[in-house]
């Protein structure tokens, strides 16, 4: 009976991978945007703290609710100087929830609503610590996509096309990760594929190579990986020929052009 | 022997010279005196008179009054030694002055009408004044025997440098001319980007300088002289093809005025730092009208605005940061003006690109940064990302930084103050106030190690900043001074 399930197990896995489109439309809570105002309307830096403390603990401090009326207070209301600050003050007090912040922005990526879509990858992007001396902290997203993968859900595409937007290498190893690959043989191969990627860009960096330096390993590592049975490892692929068109061959671009999984076509088509 | 004479000739016959006289046969007689004149032969004016202009009270080579001393004068001396009389003037005739027209007055005069004209004299134009001199004389443009000195007659020009470009134009700056006090200026005249092959500006050739080249009257041609080879001259701001304006011993041919103007653009196309004038003249002499001197960005500023401070022309007089960086546009050195948008919480963006690509491909090797509010959040952000990169981009220091109530830049939404010095700078400004309801408690802070020391200062401890908000601190004119006259001093152009 085991056996039996674990090709039922091992195809259901397979098919957490794939995609499925999403559509959110995040509404304005009355109470949520009433509590924000407050916020904003008050007196002195201890109303201010008040303000901010009963906002968060509304509903029992639910971030799935909260979250999403923070996006709506940023992208829809009226401007004003003080919007993005009353957002910014609350965010701050969630500074220590920084996962479950992270957790109920990212379906905002698949709002109906482009303002709303643009705050929440701008609010996300601050979450990453960017900066020039580490890759981005995708750890909060590895969470995320490890659950669906876990729970049997596709992945989420807009994620997924958000963290390869940020950065691809990171973005690589860090959904490898979470869709639960387990024997060294499926795992070594995208690592050395990325490292050998990486190394180039490295080399290009700090000037062991020229800025538009081609390494024939790259060059295959990548043809390999556009070949790869995981959408999302041919993905990666396509993110770095659309970026470092040098690095692919007309059949790859071909190739990735009409893959199966949409979202690699449309990484593959903006190059 | 010529009719009978003895006649010497002169220096320069013009024609042959019995083709000059013709035998008179008759004898002329007038007023009771008769003189034979066997074989006199009269000088017959052939042709051209020459060139000769008489001058004085009284000519005596000038028989005929008519100021020159020419064949023309010939039958009014012959009329004067056969029929004696009064010529047109007292002395008419009588080139001995002995009071009498004889034969002793035809070797004189002959020589006088044949001999080599004296030097005319002209127009001298040089150093902007005017005198009549020969042409030899002249030490400028020379506008021809017989010309005359007067209200526009000498040539005048001007030539106007203007600031450096963006991409395709000026924006977001104003399209500036450089002030004519300061355009022979090493340091606040014009300045210019070396521009060689491999210098990869990714939104057009934007590193030649426009120059406008005007003159007075249009007939007088004008040219440039250059000091440098490194000075290359176009028609076009692209260079096109066959559009270059190519010097021989550094002076280009005429200039091609319409209307008298003519608006060219100057390449500085060597890979070495320098100064270099050049200077507008008389295509005919060397005497500059005006003169502008180059001087090669060794430098580049980036001015980074705060959340919602957008660029535009004119600028926004709110917005303090754009106001510093076009003051130091004006003074010579390269600005670029961004909105904090264009840097990623890495430092990422079309900044760094702008700051790298003058460091790789023009020489640059001096940077300054300053930003407010979250520009100065960026300010870090760039300073860290240059700081890392160095092995990949080369040579350089940023010399000097600044922040106004810097704020953390991760995202449009962080409130966070910036409180940590940019990596690598050399000397840093920081200045800041303390939140309040009015600006939504947003507010830098203590800056260790930054100016004035020791950690930046608090605007709301001076009695011109009690009371500033964030939105306030940008604009004192004691904030914008502080970072203007603190760059100038710590970094040439």
């Amino acid at each position: 009976m085991l056996i039996a399930f674990c090709p039922v197990f091992a195809s259901a896995r397979l098919a957490a991978q794939d995609v499925a489109p999403r559509v959110v439309q995040t509404q304005p809570d009355a109470a949520y945007q009433a509590a924000l105002a407050d916020v904003a309307a008050a007196p002195d830096r201890a109303g201010m703290d008040a303000a901010v403390s009963r906002v968060v603990s509304m509903n029992e401090g639910n971030l799935a609710r909260l979250v999403p009326q923070l996006v709506w207070h940023a992208a829809k209301r009226p401007p004003s100087a003080s919007a993005p600050s009353v957002v910014g003050h609350v965010f701050k007090r969630l500074a220590d929830v920084k996962h479950g912040v992270v957790a109920a922005l990212a379906p905002l990526l698949d709002d109906a609503d482009t303002a709303i879509r643009e705050v929440t990858r701008d609010l996300l992007r601050g979450y990453e610590d960017r900066s020039a001396l580490r890759p981005p902290d995708f750890s909060a997203y590895h969470a995320i996509l490890e659950a669906d993968v876990r729970g049997g859900r596709p992945l989420q595409a807009s994620l997924i096309a958000h963290m390869y937007a940020s950065d691809s290498g990171a973005a690589l190893l860090t959904v490898m990760r979470a869709t639960q690959l387990r024997k060294p043989e499926e795992i070594k191969p995208i690592l050395w594929a990325e490292h050998v990627v990486a190394d180039l860009m490295w080399r290009r960096q700090f000037g062991f190579a020229e800025k538009n330096a081609v390494d024939p390993a790259a060059v295959r590592e990548l043809d390999k990986l556009s070949q790869h049975k995981a959408w999302w490892a041919r993905l990666y692929a396509a993110e770095i020929i659309r970026v470092h068109p040098e690095l692919g061959s007309q059949a790859m671009h071909d190739r990735l052009k009409k893959d199966v999984n949409v979202v690699v076509q449309q990484a593959a088509g903006k190059g | 022997m010529i009719c009978g004479m003895t006649i010497k000739p002169p220096v320069a016959w013009p024609r042959p010279l019995a083709a000059m006289f013709r035998p008179i046969s008759a004898v002329r007689s007038s007023g009771g005196h008769a003189v034979r004149v066997a074989a006199l032969c009269v000088l017959v004016g052939m042709g051209q008179p020459s060139m000769l202009h008489a001058g004085g009270p009284c000519d005596p080579c000038d028989a005929n009054c008519d100021t020159s001393h020419d064949f023309a004068d010939v039958p009014a001396v012959a009329d004067l030694l056969l029929l004696g009389g009064i010529g047109c003037s007292p002395c008419a005739g009588d080139m001995n002055a002995d009071t009498l027209v004889d034969g002793r007055d035809i070797q004189l005069f002959v020589d006088c009408i044949t001999a080599p004209p004296p030097p005319m004299e002209g127009a001298c134009c040089h150093a902007a004044a005017c005198a009549v001199t020969t042409q030899t004389a002249c030490a400028g443009l020379w506008l021809g025997a017989g010309s005359a000195c007067g209200a526009g007659v000498c040539p005048t020009g001007n030539l106007t440098a203007h600031r450096p470009q963006r991409g395709t134009g000026y924006f977001p700056m104003a399209k500036t001319a450089v002030a004519e006090m300061d355009e022979e200026h090493d340091v606040t005249g014009p300045g210019i980007r070396i521009n060689v092959p491999g210098d990869a500006d990714a939104q057009g050739e934007d590193d030649l300088i426009e120059v406008l080249v005007a003159s007075n009257p249009p007939a007088i041609p004008v040219a440039l002289r250059r000091e440098a080879a490194a000075l290359r001259v176009w028609t076009t701001r692209t260079k096109q093809a066959g559009t270059e304006i190519i010097f021989t011993n550094d002076k280009t041919p005429a200039l091609p005025l319409v209307a008298g103007t003519v608006t060219v653009w100057v390449e500085w196309a060597e890979a070495a730092h320098g100064f270099a004038s050049m200077a507008l003249e008389p295509l005919d002499a060397s005497d500059p009208l005006d003169t502008i001197r180059f001087h090669t960005f060794r430098g580049v500023v980036m001015s980074l605005g705060g959340e919602n401070q957008v660029p535009s022309v004119p600028v926004d007089p709110n917005n303090g940061t754009f106001v510093v960086g076009i003051a130091l546009y004006n003074r010579g050195y390269d600005v670029f003006i961004h909105d904090e948008d264009d840097i990623g919480p890495d430092g990422a963006g079309l900044a760094y690109n702008n700051v790298v690509d003058a460091i790789t491909n023009r020489m640059v090797d001096r940077v300054a940064i300053f930003g407010y509010s979250h520009g100065g959040g960026s300010t870090y952000d760039l300073s860290e990302r240059l700081d890392v990169n160095r092995a990949g981009i080369g040579v350089f220091e940023i010399l000097v930084t600044s922040y106004v109530d810097a704020v953390g830049n991760d995202s449009d939404f962080d409130v966070e103050q910036e409180l940590r010095r940019p990596p690598s700078t050399g000397w840093h400004a920081n200045h800041y106030q303390t939140g309040s309801l009015a600006d939504f408690f947003l507010d830098g802070g203590p800056v260790p190690n930054s100016n004035p020391a020791p950690s930046g200062l608090n605007v709301e401890t001076t009695p011109w900043g009690a009371g500033s908000t964030h939105f306030q601190v940008d604009d004192f004119v004691q904030v914008r001074s502080f970072i203007e006259t603190s760059f100038v001093e710590r970094i040439t152009p």
